[in-house]
């Protein structure tokens, strides 16, 4: 069953783009296509076990349109995340618990952008930087894995809102993303469901991103 | 919430650390609630391009709006020259609001890309899946499914078989491949619905007068009159033919010494009908009498633009044309469901707008659906790179 979540208001962003210029614009897209950061999972487990691990990126495309953002009367901009791809390093994992072992091989970890998101920067300084904080619950990711063989997929929204920075200068991009997870471990169940374990325990997934901007040829950086 | 309790009783056996064994955060900020649709065994490196509307956002759209994003006759076209619309709205100017303005939809995906369903189309293409609009249905319920928004009034299957399709120019009889990971990650990879078509000519032989190499055409038929209009007496028509939208013909004349010696003609027309778009008839009409829009790179080296009724001539038009120079014929729909306004552009260059370099733009509208139609004076004058970008 899919779960409910009140309707959010859309009206903010249409509002803000009612100040930004009616002049045609070239609507093609910025590129990053070196992505590098890493992804920090930190996972509380049973026998007060914490995981904490850090993954790399090993390879991620961001696009983002129009190429030099859309400008707001106050300095800002706004841009469209179009596309986030990130490709992370495999990594092992080896639960240990009461006597009990259970490891895993994870590989194959995919990160993607599964629903574009516009969202609003504001200018930092003089430069031509623009901070931006997009709504947690504008950013749905689709989040793929191969845990022992077996693929996966799932989607998830951030707990936190998506925060970075864009740099069209120096033409580079940071991307901060925060993900709370909640883990069930059941182990040694009967069959009237009663368990020598039965917790619930918190988690967080941490990435750090950046990139260097490649603007179309047709916009001047 | 899902019921978790359904897993396995084997210690971690439903995953060590990540989300498919989430539960829901007491604010259900976050959400793992997907029922993943069948991507088939690995490789899942290909693709089918998908649009897949958010439900509850079909509305009049803000005339903030208008000038940020795609509208759905702007779709080849945007393609083509790597526009994406910012809110990922298309707007669609065929349902109007009573202020003219359109009506605005928002996509998963960027428009007019499309959302990226990676798969493994061999696997699972003609079973379980008919064939890409199918693809794209299952990808939509994942999406609703997994989104934490409200479900659509009508429920999330009959909403995604409803309004889930391939996206622009996109045959639902094809995949893309090698543009997702083995695992089904969506990668970067070059469209190739942003390359031009390359136009088909459809040549009667010998009565055309013509022959097509590939996508260029040229006049075989010996010279029968140099000095007047009654000597345009050779051409053919393409097979390609515009039913909607925004679209442009990009062409330039052959690149032989003499080239801008010889008179060249191409333009549109109005397919009458019964307008066969499927397997349209060929030319019967070798003269420029049939063309009502022509751009004329003429034997004294100029260019003209050419209407009809009436064989109404503009120009010419400085400078003189240089073999290579591509020149395009443009076509705007007016959003009225019939007609499009024509312009003539030149000193294009391949995939990129050429808007700027308009030297005429005709007062009479065009009527769809439109054929692209040639006619030569002088042997051996030849059309070269004649490529359309149109909505298929």
């Amino acid at each position: 069953m899919k779960t409910k979540r009140t309707l959010l208001v859309a009206g903010g962003l249409s509002a803000m783009l009612s100040a930004a210029l009616a002049k045609a614009v070239d609507l093609q897209p910025v590129v990053a296509t070196d992505l590098r950061g890493t992804l920090r999972l930190q996972q509380s487990v049973p026998c007060d076990q914490v995981v904490d691990l850090t993954t790399n990126v090993e390879n991620g495309r961001l696009e983002m349109t129009p190429a030099r953002g859309l400008d707001l009367e106050d300095g800002g901009k706004i841009f469209n995340l179009t596309r986030l791809t990130l490709l992370f390093s495999p990594f092992n994992l080896d639960g240990d618990c009461r006597g009990v072992r259970d490891p895993h091989q994870v590989s194959g970890i995919g990160v993607q952008l599964a629903s574009a998101a516009s969202f609003r920067a504001s200018r930092a300084g003089r430069s031509e930087t623009y901070v931006f904080r997009i709504p947690k619950e504008k950013f749905l990711l689709a989040e793929s894995f191969i845990d022992n063989g077996v693929p996966k997929i799932f989607y998830v929204k951030p707990s936190e809102d998506v925060t970075g920075n864009i740099s069209l200068d120096r033409r580079t991009v940071h991307l901060h993303i925060a993900v709370a997870t909640q883990l069930r471990f059941r182990v040694g169940c009967d069959s009237l469901g009663r368990c020598l374990i039965d917790e619930v325990r918190d988690g967080r997934q941490t990435a750090d991103i950046a990139g260097t901007l490649v603007f179309p040829r047709t916009t001047s950086p | 919430m899902r019921d978790f309790l359904k897993s396995s009783g084997r210690w971690l056996s439903v995953g060590w650390f990540w989300p498919l064994v989430l539960l829901a955060l007491p604010d259900c900020s976050t959400l793992a609630d997907a029922d993943p649709w069948p991507r088939g065994s690995e490789p899942k490196t290909s693709a089918v391009m998908c649009d897949i509307p958010k439900p509850f956002t079909t509305q009049c759209a803000d005339p903030s709006e208008l000038g940020v994003n795609v509208s759905t006759t702007q779709a080849a076209v945007a393609l083509a020259t790597g526009q994406s619309s910012v809110n990922n709205l298309a707007l669609d100017y065929a349902n109007q609001c009573r202020d003219g303005l359109p009506m605005r939809t928002e996509f998963f995906g960027p428009y007019p890309e499309g959302f990226q369903a990676c798969l493994n189309c061999g696997d699972q293409i003609p079973a379980p899946f008919p064939d890409g609009n199918a693809v794209c249905v299952a990808q939509c319920k994942e999406l609703l499914a997994s989104d934490g928004e409200p479900d659509p009034p009508e429920g999330i299957d009959a909403f995604c078989q409803g309004n889930a399709h391939v996206s622009t120019n996109f045959d639902k009889t094809m995949c893309f491949h090698g543009v997702c990971t083995r695992d089904g990650v969506a990668l970067a990879f070059n469209d190739r619905r942003r390359d031009p078509e390359l136009v088909k000519w459809i040549v009667i032989v010998p009565d055309d007068g013509t022959e097509a190499s590939d996508n260029n055409l040229t006049r075989i038929k010996p010279t029968t009159d140099t000095n007047s209009d009654a000597g345009f007496d050779a051409g053919s028509e393409a097979m390609q033919v515009i039913e909607k939208g925004d679209a442009w013909i990009e062409f330039a004349a052959g690149d032989a010494p003499d080239e801008t010696s010889l008179s060249h003609v191409l333009g549109v027309s109005n397919c009458p009908s019964p307008c066969d778009t499927n397997n349209p008839p060929p030319d019967t009409d070798r003269s420029l009498n049939d063309i009502q829009f022509m751009i004329s790179l003429n034997k004294d080296g100029f260019v003209y633009v050419i209407e009809n009724p009436g064989l109404i001539i503009h120009g010419p038009f400085d400078p003189s044309y240089d073999t290579g120079e591509l020149f395009r014929v443009k076509i705007v729909d007016n959003h009225d469901g019939t007609t499009a306004t024509i312009s003539y552009q030149r000193s294009c260059t391949p995939n990129t707008s050429c808007d700027g370099n308009e030297f005429f733009t005709s007062v009479s509208p065009a009527t769809y659906p439109l054929r692209i139609d040639t006619s030569f004076r002088e042997q051996n004058a030849s059309l070269v790179n004649v490529t359309v970008v149109r909505i298929q």
